[in-house]
């Protein structure tokens, strides 16, 4: 093990360089958005409903090669009830009753699972409210234990790239990563202002819409294009290697019909 | 190459104290004896108007590694540029710079094309001889598949890696005989020869031929 | 280190070329793999030219590359992860062990990085007394086969599905089947306790981020998410160049790893982690580490002939074009990276003229370079190392047939500034070559060195008369082209 400053040295030696160090970071790191960046805030900020439903077509397209199944919901409630129709006909993978986790979210509130779910007696875990005191060890392992074995995990997202048909999720309180990774089955809600068109979009909200000085996005991103696969066996695609063996995504959207309203995204 | 250039009223000069581009001495990695023989080459050919070589990795040498050899000597590297500028290769010249496809040539039968790797991805290469089989009265082109992977010549890796070499020629010989081709066609003497001589140890009767024998109606 | 095994370059190779099962799963990746790739590089909306865009970026980054490391472990510290800066594989290795110690651990879940192929990670913690189980679908096969990978993206692509039933018959107790579905299954199953029970998760890192302190992890299947949240300790190793400046240069890198690594838009998961579990999150390590191994790049970056080969974003585009690794597969090349890139890179890192066969064993075809997502010209830098080869004392005098090379290109650099020694040569050898040639006016044996040639092929002969002699003859001849 060496020290930071020697290897580092090191690493500048190899280069030549020396110094020019305020002049080679202010050109290698960029300090403020540059033109491009703020070309793409400003079409996010000013996306209408109409080009969402583009957006959302493109999602439905590029999602199907990778088994990604999107699902177009008028409001909550029907949403709601296509999530107690899946979990009525799907059976779990692994032994033991059936049971759902959840994220602690407020799309996802609105939907009311547990009293749903209630019907066919599958219990719906959510993580507790943080309320300002640590989560202990013995929380924490009751919290693995119940994703473990939940056949569904249900969460909201925080962007759908359309481009790629990818979720995108921070890590925060009540949103854990395990409840999109364990299950075997995925399934995510979310709303269609919260659908952009790709990665440079993505990147640019991430730095310049989270409100400083706090990166958007914590110690930990998802980011979730499909449900699990692998080809390394002779090539041959299978899907469900070790995440979950499907997603399915409801975009919430409503029939109002297509309005110019411009909708910033939060 | 001579016939074809004489049918084009062109003035052809054949230096004949040339010897070599090079190329053999540079891709072993011998640079210092590789630059003997292009200081030689330069001298010898950059008077001319323009100099045409019937080999793409020739002329691929002098284009993009000449610059290279004499990078530590501007004026030579000067002198270098300068030359490859006016140095194309045999199809290059008949189709981009002089413009012409038929040069009369005649082949009852099938032709299939080997796209050596020099001509086609460092001079892109493609197209050109393309067109001119297409001229060629009687012939019949077929594609094989893959037609722009290696050979397998690659130079000493011939001798040195007889095996690799062999497996790679072999998958070469297999799609072209797959093409149902009575002969294979190339722009490059070394591709050329690499193919040859395995068709011949399988005694098949596919014939090889440069493009230039094709043209000139061997 | 791990093993190197580069002097078996001709042994693997001619094995390789015989094994059936091999080649054909060789040309299966290559016609998958390698062709989709330059329909995906035309398809992307900005163009190919996206990779010379990509490549400026990395070579940006490269030289660069103090200042990024600087502020990527500062950033990782304000994130909560801790930085360990190691020298070479030893230092790495050892740093990992002690952490394990530290933390008790026994059980251990990888994901697939080459990094740690290279510094021999596994065998070490093995013998640490700490179990690893490798968690890719294609790793977990080829460790319970105790091999090595062949192909860096797939590593048991090697394997038939019958071979792989048959070892996971044998070492997990089901009964045989061949059918891809069911073996995935059960190694989904088996795979799973493993998670759940793991005390350590190791990956590597694809693309650090320097501006946002996070490191990234790329997969399809989901082990590396697995690996990397439900283990109480996350150990990532890095190799010093994968790093990028801005958070943005991840669009373009990305998009171009997928669609090089496998002709896709995006790979299946990609997870940005700066640091362990924060306050309020029910999941997640609790502790963090991030491994940072020079093992040799300092040296590589130093070198301006070659410090081009640390752009390389480790997606295999390169091995699923190349000629020459479509027959030999990935043993041959005798170290953790194999294909051009590793032709490139293995000799920088384990010495030039130990590993020498990897880059006098290619065809220079070019083929690479066109398939390379950030366009690095892997040709130009085998060439070089050809002549830093021939240069000698580079670490080793040269020895051998190497030696006689010298001596025959310095008398053909004689002879070629004599047209009359030339000439006379030229015709020494058309006429020692008529005892060779057979009825059928070919050559069909040579003596050693050329008889690799005509053990396999034959030889059309020199021509009777060479082309400048009838020039010289006539120039009003009406005759043809030379051979």
């Amino acid at each position: 093990m060496t020290t930071q400053h020697d290897f580092i040295g090191r690493v500048a030696a190899a280069l030549g360089n020396a110094g020019a160090t305020e002049r080679r970071r202010a050109t290698v790191f960029s300090a403020r958005p540059g033109r491009r960046n703020g070309e793409i805030l400003k079409r996010t900020r000013t996306r209408t409903d109409v080009d969402r439903m583009m957006l959302l077509k493109e999602l439905i397209v590029q999602g199907k090669p990778l088994n990604l199944r999107v699902i177009s919901k008028k409001d909550p409630s029907d949403t709601a009830a296509a999530i107690a129709a899946l979990v009525e006909e799907r059976s779990p993978e692994w032994e033991g009753p059936k049971s759902v986790a959840a994220w602690r979210h407020p799309l996802l509130d609105s939907l009311d699972l547990p009293a749903i779910l209630a019907r066919q007696k599958v219990p719906v875990y959510l993580p507790r409210q943080t309320n300002g005191t640590p989560e202990s060890m013995d929380e924490r392992s009751r919290f693995r234990s119940r994703v473990q074995t939940a056949f569904i995990g249900i969460t909201s997202a925080d962007y759908c790239l359309a481009q790629t048909a990818t979720l995108v999720m921070k890590t925060v309180p009540g949103r854990d990563r395990s409840v999109s990774l364990l299950p075997s089955i995925h399934v995510a809600v979310i709303e269609l202002n919260q659908i952009i068109r790709n990665l440079p979009e993505l990147y640019a909200c991430l730095k310049y819409d989270g409100k400083p000085p706090d990166w958007g996005f914590s110690n930990c991103l998802t980011l979730i294009s499909g449900p699990s696969k692998t080809a390394d066996i002779e090539l041959t695609m299978v899907h469900g290697a070790h995440g979950p063996r499907e997603l399915y995504l409801y975009v919430i959207t409503p029939r109002s019909g297509p309005r110019d309203r411009m909708i910033s995204i939060q | 190459m001579l016939k074809i250039f004489r049918k084009l009223d062109l003035a052809v000069d054949c230096p004949t104290d040339q010897t070599c581009c090079g190329q053999p001495a540079f891709n072993a990695g011998y640079r210092r004896e590789a630059r003997v023989a292009a200081e030689r080459f330069i001298r010898i050919f950059e008077k001319a108007e323009v100099v045409v070589c019937p080999s793409g990795s020739c002329v691929h040498m002098v284009r993009r590694h000449y610059p290279d050899l004499f990078r530590d000597s501007p004026d030579w590297r000067r002198r270098a540029v300068a030359l490859g500028v006016k140095t194309f290769e045999l199809t290059q010249f008949l189709v981009d710079v002089m413009e012409v496809e038929d040069h009369g040539g005649r082949f009852d039968g099938r032709i299939t094309l080997h796209d050596s790797c020099q001509a086609l991805r460092a001079l892109g290469i493609s197209a050109q001889p393309r067109r001119l089989i297409a001229k060629i009265a009687g012939a019949e082109f077929i594609e094989m598949r893959e037609s722009e992977r290696c050979c397998g010549f690659g130079g000493s890796f011939s001798v040195k890696y007889p095996e690799i070499s062999t497996a790679m020629v072999d998958d070469k010989v297999h799609d072209i005989i797959a093409t149902g081709a009575d002969a294979v066609v190339g722009v490059d003497i070394s591709c050329l020869m690499n193919i040859q001589g395995r068709l011949s140890r399988m005694k098949s009767p596919v014939r090889v031929l440069h493009i230039a024998q094709l043209l000139a109606g061997r | 280190m791990s093993q190197i095994r580069t002097e078996r370059y001709k042994t693997e190779a001619r094995k390789a070329i015989k094994d059936r099962v091999l080649q054909s799963a060789l040309s299966s990746v290559q016609d998958r793999l390698g062709k989709g790739t330059a329909k995906a590089y035309r398809e992307l909306p900005e163009g190919p030219g996206l990779r010379r865009t990509a490549h400026d970026m990395r070579m940006q980054a490269v030289e660069n590359l103090d200042l990024l490391l600087e502020t990527l472990a500062d950033n990782i510290g304000k994130n909560g992860g801790r930085v360990i800066f190691a020298d070479d594989a030893q230092a790495a290795v050892t740093a990992c062990i002690d952490i394990a110690r530290k933390h008790e651990v026994r059980q251990v879940v990888k994901g697939k990085s080459m990094v740690t192929e290279e510094i021999g990670l596994n065998p070490a913690l093995q013998a640490a007394g700490i179990e690893v189980t490798e968690t890719d679908l294609g790793e977990y096969i080829i460790q319970l086969a105790g091999e090595s990978p062949s192909h860096i993206i797939a590593p048991a692509i090697h394997k038939t599905r019958e071979q792989v039933g048959r070892l996971f018959a044998e070492k997990l107790g089901i009964s045989y089947t061949d059918d891809p579905p069911t073996l995935t299954r059960t190694a989904r199953k088996a795979l799973r306790q493993k998670f759940l029970t793991a005390d350590m998760g190791i990956s590597g890192c694809n693309l650090a981020c320097a501006e946002t302190g996070h490191i990234t992890t790329v997969s399809n299947e989901g082990n590396i998410r697995m690996a990397t949240t439900l283990p109480r300790v996350h150990v990532a190793f890095m190799g010093m160049e994968r790093v990028t400046a801005r958070l943005e240069d991840h669009d373009i890198l990305f998009r171009l790893l997928s669609r090089g690594a496998a002709a896709q838009h995006l790979a299946g998961y990609i997870s940005y982690i700066g640091g362990p579990r924060q306050t309020g999150q029910m999941d997640g390590p609790e502790d963090f580490y991030l491994i940072i191994i020079d093992n040799g790049r300092s040296k590589i970056l130093a070198d301006t002939e070659f410090r081009e080969i640390l752009c390389c974003i480790r997606c295999a585009a390169c091995l699923n074009v190349c000629p020459v690794y479509g027959k030999i597969g990935g043993h041959a090349y005798g170290f953790a990276y194999s294909g051009p890139v590793g032709a490139v890179v293995t000799p920088l890192l384990v010495g030039i003229e130990r590993a020498k066969d990897l880059f006098l064993g290619e065809t220079l075809c070019g083929a690479c370079k066109d398939a390379c997502p950030v366009d690095i010209d892997l040709p130009r830098m085998l060439l070089a190392l050809r002549a830093r080869l021939t240069r000698g004392g580079v670490d080793r005098p040269t020895e051998g047939g190497i030696t006689a090379e010298k001596v025959f290109y310095r008398a053909w650099s004689a002879a070629i500034r004599n047209r009359r020694i030339y000439t006379g040569l030229m015709r020494t050898a058309r006429m020692a070559q008529r005892p060779f040639t057979g009825v059928d006016g070919m050559i069909h044996h040579l003596p050693f060195p050329f008889d690799g040639w005509t053990r396999s092929r034959d030889l059309k002969p020199l021509t009777s008369k060479f082309f400048t002699e009838r020039w010289n003859k006539s120039r009003l001849v009406n005759d043809d082209n030379p051979t």
